[in-house]
């Protein structure tokens, strides 16, 4: 191993160790640039971070042990889950990635013969060899290894006072009908009665896209664009649904920021983009209150609209919504 | 035994044999013409009364009322219990058990079956692989035989708990289903039957590739055949339980019983089993050899169970490639009977137990794939690959992060705040249907790909366009997995029920990579110049493991899926028509499920673990004749007992 | 020996494995969020074969009232009034205040008051009453509104047939003034805004019938006695499906005036210049705000009511804001304390304006435009009073005896009907 080597490893050792914080400070929202630049900040970092692990173990010949690159690799995917990808997740989920990877990097270890005899060599002469160095490792694991236990043990004995851990099954399954000013509704069934094409007939689904992006607010528009005016005039105006779910519709309107959970994001795809329009209709009508029993703990602001908006305005106010972000109800035809 | 001479004597005994089998086989249809003669006789008698169906709601809307209706069960009288024991867990473990080994019984005629063939096919060219495989499917069924009479037993446990514990739901159901009941009943006996003659004929009957030889895997047709049929007959109750057909809606029966088997989830139900047991017939024969992989003392018995554990478990994959669409088929079809009990199971009450079949899945992807580089083990020359097995685990692991990430989370309020939704604007892609396409489809891309490398593993390509197949192996398995990203990207952009469509392509990307990738490969494998022979036995200890792990994953997403299955229903009995009246009526939360699962799963390998041991034991220190006439005594004297 | 050993060993070790692997997955399942699925609780079937006489009974109770203690409601100086609307006009307690209807009073719950009749006997007599025949000839072609026929044979009967035509027959002094008694000021009960199905006419009906006395339940026979159909097997054919959609009883901005006062019923009791279902009102004044208003708050009972700390309007729209929000603020001269307290929970900001932007719109030209005129009982006196004089003054004499008349006739059925008990102040 020639100095230059050694001084090269340790040179992108210590990048990789100044890296992470960079990252965390970036990730943290801090600092004077904007979010596009923090983005190729971090996929900067990335790259250069694999780039150098390449160099010291490939091209310079520096292959770190298994048994080192286990626990670094660990490291570098707990900074990558917890620090570079933000908004910070949950621990719910960081748990999970983490186990997959926890799994998966001892499969990397044990992937071929070669690289497990690797991995499990210096465990094997730790735990066998009977000289100085295996005896002072040996004892100092069987010491860190009940000390970690008993730590965690302590840990998770040690009272706390964080909120509780709160599930929201966010799209429980709606009833099988409701009853909507004294009209039943079944929402397996029900269409929107606004979905009207040019021809004045039902319009499928997917094929309001080519209203997309026109603007209906101009005067002589079609059918399906007058309705979206009116759905609009519901959502700005009569219902003033933009206060909560906002002016985009991404749910960051002005009062949202009072609300726990916060309101639903409509520009996210994971909202109305999943639903049927007849499941958005049953949630815009009945609102949080008549939120079924596996919706514990029933946490929604939402008021039952039924009580401030026609039928009509329900509708309309939907069909504003798809057309506004650009997503297509669920279908199941 | 017999002791026929003669070509001409043979094939008259062959057809003669048949032609009484297939007789058999028309045995239990003489009591349901009897019952439909009576029941036209009734239906002559008095005034029939008419109602509408439940489901078949265009044809024949309206049916003759022929049973009394579902009514409303009573509690404590209508139920039977252990004190507070939940009565229901009772009836899941010895269901669940019946299960294990009736599929288990099923599955593995079917590769007794092909391997069967192979051998026969085999002979002509090689003697010796013939006999291999014919000897592989010989022990396989030696298995399956003690599990036979273990299901009997466990299937007559279940029938008294029913009668013990759910008496009124039982006389509701057995009311609708009793011609079949009987049927199902008669088709046992003659299961019974062609599998003794099957098994114990095997040795006498087996004449290489004559005539005796082909009328023997006649016989195991015939025995598949019965056991689906079996197997469809209990799936229609099942099924029946959860979308009921042909009844009206007070639960009577409207006197057609093929409207009440042909209920709508009946298909795709049937046809998710039959490959879900087929897998699963793979994992726990691979486990069989395995174990005695891992007990082995010779090189060549090592190199034996080796080998066999490889077959099992790549007859038992081939079975889970198509299990994801079949399972996507019948979700599917669970959403257009009802959308609410779609919405439970996907997104509702028991979104969470997907979240735990997902880690199965993965789980079985990732062992798959694992146990193939472990395999690559006892291939020379597999070296030159090392380097790629990285890169597949890599994108084996994104492509499990993405097929895991729920689309609900679990969250403190401070973690919902600081996330700025309930959605991640990054992970939050990956909850849903697009995400999980693409990560399914690429996970088992890159398990074809594992194969395909392990298939080339100890060759050295010799054909002259070697370099341009391995260029257009590269194409398609690129393409088809940028085809496969594409759409999923795409998917984000269209409406649900476009991108439904969208995973016709993906599929199609997956199995062309499947099908047109591995023919090429065997192609350019032709006449390839071996670097050395594969060396059976020299498998690492965790390619065994591994397959152990396979086995237990297949076990638990069977107990998984059918705790989903069955708690769909919620409070119902029979969806919407009879309800649970018990206190056991509620859905148990996931971890419970989980416990009483892996106890199930615990107790099933117990008894196989069982089983194998005892057949290590007689394999020890006996010829091995002797123990196989030993262990075949055994079991010929407990079957009879526990049929009935 | 050894080799025994061996698969034991083997046996153990794979059994270990397995029991990780089982208790990772366990652990797994546990450390997922745990919903437990209660099953519901059993569903109220709404079958009227299944519903008991006392289940129909409390269901017509809370139709009334909207709670099952009307008179702990009434305690607290709110009123009890359910989907029915009922106690807006009729009077089933005495701590009540609604005159406008035939009191529906129990013995049982007043003992005091040692009430005569109970409604469900005097249900009976309705019928045979020489007037229902009467009736029965005038609407021989069907009520106009409804389009029954009056055909009740039974005090049950009687009771389900006022519900779907109140105007098949009207308790006499209880008829919307002017029209001798033959249309009644109450609305058709299976229609908008109302809108009860047949069941909840039925279980109001039983509410009636079992009050007394629960012997007396009939209301299911009646019914279908009455329709000549079953009950159960009909469902909603008449009701919900020629509605329009009638949007939830709340006035909102997107509505016309129109709308709002046929949700708010306000045309009930009010004649209104501009709204064609306001014609015939005759409880409350005629409202010509943009008249009327301006005076009111310079009256002298006004300012009264201002030092009282009752009313505190300045302007003419504050004042129809404080009328409707809080009726009893200030009572026009000549009227009682009658109007319904509830609106401030039925007005949206926007619907209330447009209500009031109309209302202040009316005056005295615009009521005379409608061919409307003040009642009898305003101060103001009527308007079309000059020019009555000018043209047929023989004829406005005849009309304002009448007027008086009818009065008079009124209050004396009314004290009848007060007087059924003794002990009223």
């Amino acid at each position: 191993m020639s100095k230059f080597k050694i001084k090269a490893f340790f040179a992108q050792l210590l990048a990789l160790i100044l890296a992470a914080p960079m990252i965390a400070w970036a990730g943290g929202g801090g600092g004077p640039f904007d979010a596009g630049t923090f983005s190729a900040i971090k996929v900067g970092l990335v790259v250069f971070a694999i780039f150098s692990a390449w160099l010291i173990k490939d091209k310079m010949g520096l292959p770190l042990p298994k048994l080192i690159q286990a626990p670094l690799l660990w490291i570098i995917c707990y900074i990558g889950f917890r620090v570079i990808l933000q908004p910070p997740i949950p621990f719910s989920l960081l748990a999970m990635y983490m186990g997959v990877c926890t799994v998966c990097i001892f499969l990397y270890c044990s992937l071929t013969r070669p690289s497990w005899e690797e991995f499990s060599h210096p465990i094997a002469v730790m735990l066998r060899e009977d000289h100085a160095t295996a005896k002072m490792s040996r004892y100092a694991t069987f010491l860190i290894i009940p000390g970690l236990i008993a730590a965690q043990t302590y840990n998770q004995m040690l009272p706390k006072f964080g909120e509780p851990i709160e599930l929201r099954t966010v799209h429980p399954a709606p009833p099988a009908s409701i009853n909507v000013h004294k009209k039943l509704v079944t929402l397996q069934t029900a269409e929107n009665p606004f979905r009207i094409g040019d021809d004045g007939n039902y319009l499928k689904v997917g094929d309001e896209q080519k209203y997309f992006g026109g603007n209906a607010w101009t005067g002589d528009v079609p059918k399906f664009l007058q309705e979206v005016q009116q759905g609009g005039v519901v959502f700005f105006g009569t219902a003033g649904c933009f206060f909560c779910h906002g002016d985009n519709l991404d749910g960051k309107g002005p009062f949202s920021f009072a609300f726990n959970p916060i309101p639903a994001n409509f520009a996210d795809p994971g909202t109305i983009s999943q639903l049927q329009e007849t499941f958005v209709f049953w949630r815009v009508a009945k609102g949080g209150p008549d939120l079924s029993r596996e919706a514990f703990p029933w946490a929604s602001a939402m008021p039952p609209w039924e009580k401030h908006l026609t039928t009509n305005e329900i509708w309309k106010v939907i069909i504003f919504e798809y057309w506004h972000t650009g997503f297509f109800p669920r279908t199941w035809g | 035994m017999l002791n026929l001479s003669g070509e001409k004597k043979k094939k008259v005994g062959a057809w003669l044999l048949l032609s009484m089998i297939g007789m058999l086989v028309l045995l239990p249809f003489a009591p349901a013409v009897v019952m439909a003669a009576e029941e036209a006789a009734v239906e002559e008698a008095k005034e029939p009364e008419k109602a509408k169906d439940v489901f078949y709601k265009e044809e024949g809307e309206f049916g003759i009322v022929s049973g009394p209706p579902a009514g409303e069960l009573v509690y404590p009288d209508d139920y039977g219990s252990y004190g507070d024991f939940q009565s229901r867990t009772i009836i899941w473990i010895s269901n669940q058990q019946h299960l294990y080994f009736g599929s288990f019984v099923l599955a593995v005629p079917m590769f007794v079956w092909v391997m069967e063939l192979i051998g026969i096919l085999q002979y002509e060219k090689n003697p010796k692989v013939g006999k291999k495989f014919d000897d592989l499917a010989h022990e396989m069924m030696k298995i399956s035989l003690t599990a036979y009479s273990v299901t009997a037993i466990l299937g007559g446990i279940l029938i008294f708990s029913f009668l013990a514990l759910y008496p009124g739901f039982f006389r509701y159901l057995s009311g609708i289903f009793k011609p079949v009941m009987h049927i199902y009943a008669l088709l046992f006996i003659l299961e019974s039957g062609v599998l003794y003659v099957y098994y114990y004929g095997w040795d006498s009957m087996n004449d290489g590739n004559g005539d005796w030889k082909w009328s023997h895997l006649s016989l195991g047709t015939i025995l598949n055949a019965v056991g689906i049929v079996l197997m469809v007959m209990a799936n229609t109750w099942v099924s029946f339980m959860m979308s009921p057909a042909g009844v009206d809606a007070e639960g009577r029966f409207l006197g057609d019983i093929w409207k009440v088997m042909h209920n709508p989830l009946m298909v795709p139900v049937v046809v998710h089993r039959i490959l879900g047991n087929a897998a699963f017939g793979g994992g726990v024969v691979a486990a069989y050899a395995s174990f005695k992989f891992l007990s082995a003392k010779t090189l060549e018995e090592k190199a034996h169970y080796d080998w066999m554990s490889y077959i099992a478990m790549f007859m038992g994959i081939l079975a889970l490639i198509p299990l994801p669409f079949a399972g996507y088929w019948l979700m599917r079809e669970i959403y257009a009977y009802r959308q609410q009990m779609g919405i439970t199971l996907m997104g509702g009450l028991l979104a969470w137990v997907f979240i735990m079949q997902a880690t199965m899945i993965a789980t079985l992807f990732i062992t798959v794939n694992y146990y193939l580089f472990q395999a690559m083990g006892r291939m020379p020359g597999s070296e030159r690959y090392y380097k790629y097995f990285k890169v597949l685990l890599a994108i084996l692991v994104v492509a499990t992060i993405a097929w895991l990430t729920p689309h609900t989370l679990v969250m403190t309020p401070a973690e919902l705040k600081a996330m700025g939704g309930a959605q991640h604007p990054v992970v939050g892609n990956y909850g849903v249907m697009s995400a999980k396409n693409t990560a399914i489809n690429t996970m088992i891309t890159t398990t074809v790909v594992s194969f395909i490398i392990y298939q080339r593993s100890n060759f050295k390509l010799t054909v002259p366009w070697a370099w341009k197949g391995n260029i257009f192996l590269a194409m398609l398995i690129l393409g088809a997995e940028v085809n496969i990203l594409f759409l999923g990207v795409y998917g984000y952009f269209i409406p649900a029920n476009v991108r439904i469509g969208l995973s016709v392509p993906q599929v199609a990307s997956t199995l062309s990579v499947l099908f047109i990738g591995v023919a090429v490969n065997t192609k350019m494998l032709k006449g390839a110049e071996s670097i050395g022979e594969i060396r059976w036995g020299k498998m690492s200890v965790r390619g065994a493991y591994a397959l152990f792990m396979l086995a237990v994953a297949f076990t638990w997403t069977m107990a998984v899926m059918g705790y989903l299955r069955s708690s769909v229903r919620l409070h119902w009995h029979v969806n919407e028509i009879l309800r649970d009246n018990s206190p056991w009526a509620f859905t148990n939360p996931l971890g419970y499920a989980g416990n009483i699962n892996s106890l199930n799963v615990l107790l099933f390998w117990t008894m196989l673990l069982f089983v194998f041991w005892l057949s290590a034991l007689a394999g020890a220190g006996k010829k091995k004749v002797e123990a196989e006439e030993a262990a075949a005594a055994a079991v010929g004297k407990a079957v009879p007992a526990g049929s009935h | 020996m050894a080799k025994k050993k061996g698969s034991g060993v083997i046996v153990v070790k794979v059994a270990l494995w397995y029991i990780t692997i089982l208790s990772i997955f366990a652990a797994y399942t546990n450390w997922l969020p745990q919903i437990r699925g209660d099953a519901p609780e059993a569903a109220e079937a709404i079958d009227v074969s299944a519903i008991t006489p006392e289940g129909l009974q409390e269901m017509g109770g809370m139709i009334i009232f909207g709670t099952d203690d009307p008179l702990g409601t009434l305690a607290r100086g709110e009123g009890p009034i359910g989907k029915g609307q009922c106690p807006l006009c009729h009077r089933f307690f005495m701590e009540q205040k609604a005159d406008r209807c035939p009191n529906l009073i129990a013995l049982k719950t007043e003992p005091q008051l040692l009430l005569q009749v109970s409604e469900e006997e005097r249900s009976h007599e309705r019928v045979k009453e020489p007037r229902y025949e009467e009736f029965k000839k005038l609407h021989a072609d069907g009520e106009k509104n409804s389009g029954h026929v009056p055909h009740a044979e039974t005090g049950g009967q009687y009771l389900i047939e006022s519900e779907y035509c109140p105007n098949c027959f009207v308790v006499e002094g209880f008829g919307l003034k002017g029209t001798n008694d033959t249309e009644s000021p109450m609305p058709i009960i299976n229609k908008p805004p109302i809108l009860l199905v047949d069941t909840e006419i039925v279980a109001v009906v039983s509410f009636l019938q079992m009050r007394d006395d629960p012997t007396k339940w009939t209301a299911k026979d009646d019914w279908e006695a009455y329709f000549g159909k079953d009950l159960a097997s009909e469902g909603g054919d008449e009701a919900p499906a020629e509605v329009k959609p009638a949007g939830p009883p709340v006035a909102l901005g997107s509505e016309t005036p129109e709308e709002i006062v046929t949700k708010m019923t306000c045309y009930a009791c009010h004649k209104i210049p501009g709204i064609s279902v306001a014609k015939t009102g005759a409880i409350g004044p005629l409202l010509i705000e943009g008249t009327n208003a301006p005076n009111r708050i310079k009256s002298p009972e006004y300012k009264a009511a201002m030092k009282a700390g009752t009313a505190h309007a300045t302007t003419a729209r504050e004042y129809i804001i404080e009328s409707i929000m809080d009726p009893g603020a200030f009572i026009v001269p000549g009227f009682a304390d009658d109007m319904m307290k509830d609106f401030k929970h039925k007005f949206t900001v926007s619907g209330l304006d447009v209500l009031v932007d109309h209302l202040i719109a009316q005056d005295e030209a615009a009521a005379l435009a409608d061919g409307l005129d003040r009642l009898a009982n305003e101060k103001e006196g009527p308007i079309k009073k000059p020019e009555a004089k000018v043209e047929t003054g023989e004829a406005f004499a005849k009309n304002q005896s009448k007027t008086n008349e009818m009065t008079i006739q009124v209050s004396n059925k009314k004290l009848i009907e007060n007087s059924t008990f003794i002990g009223l102040n």
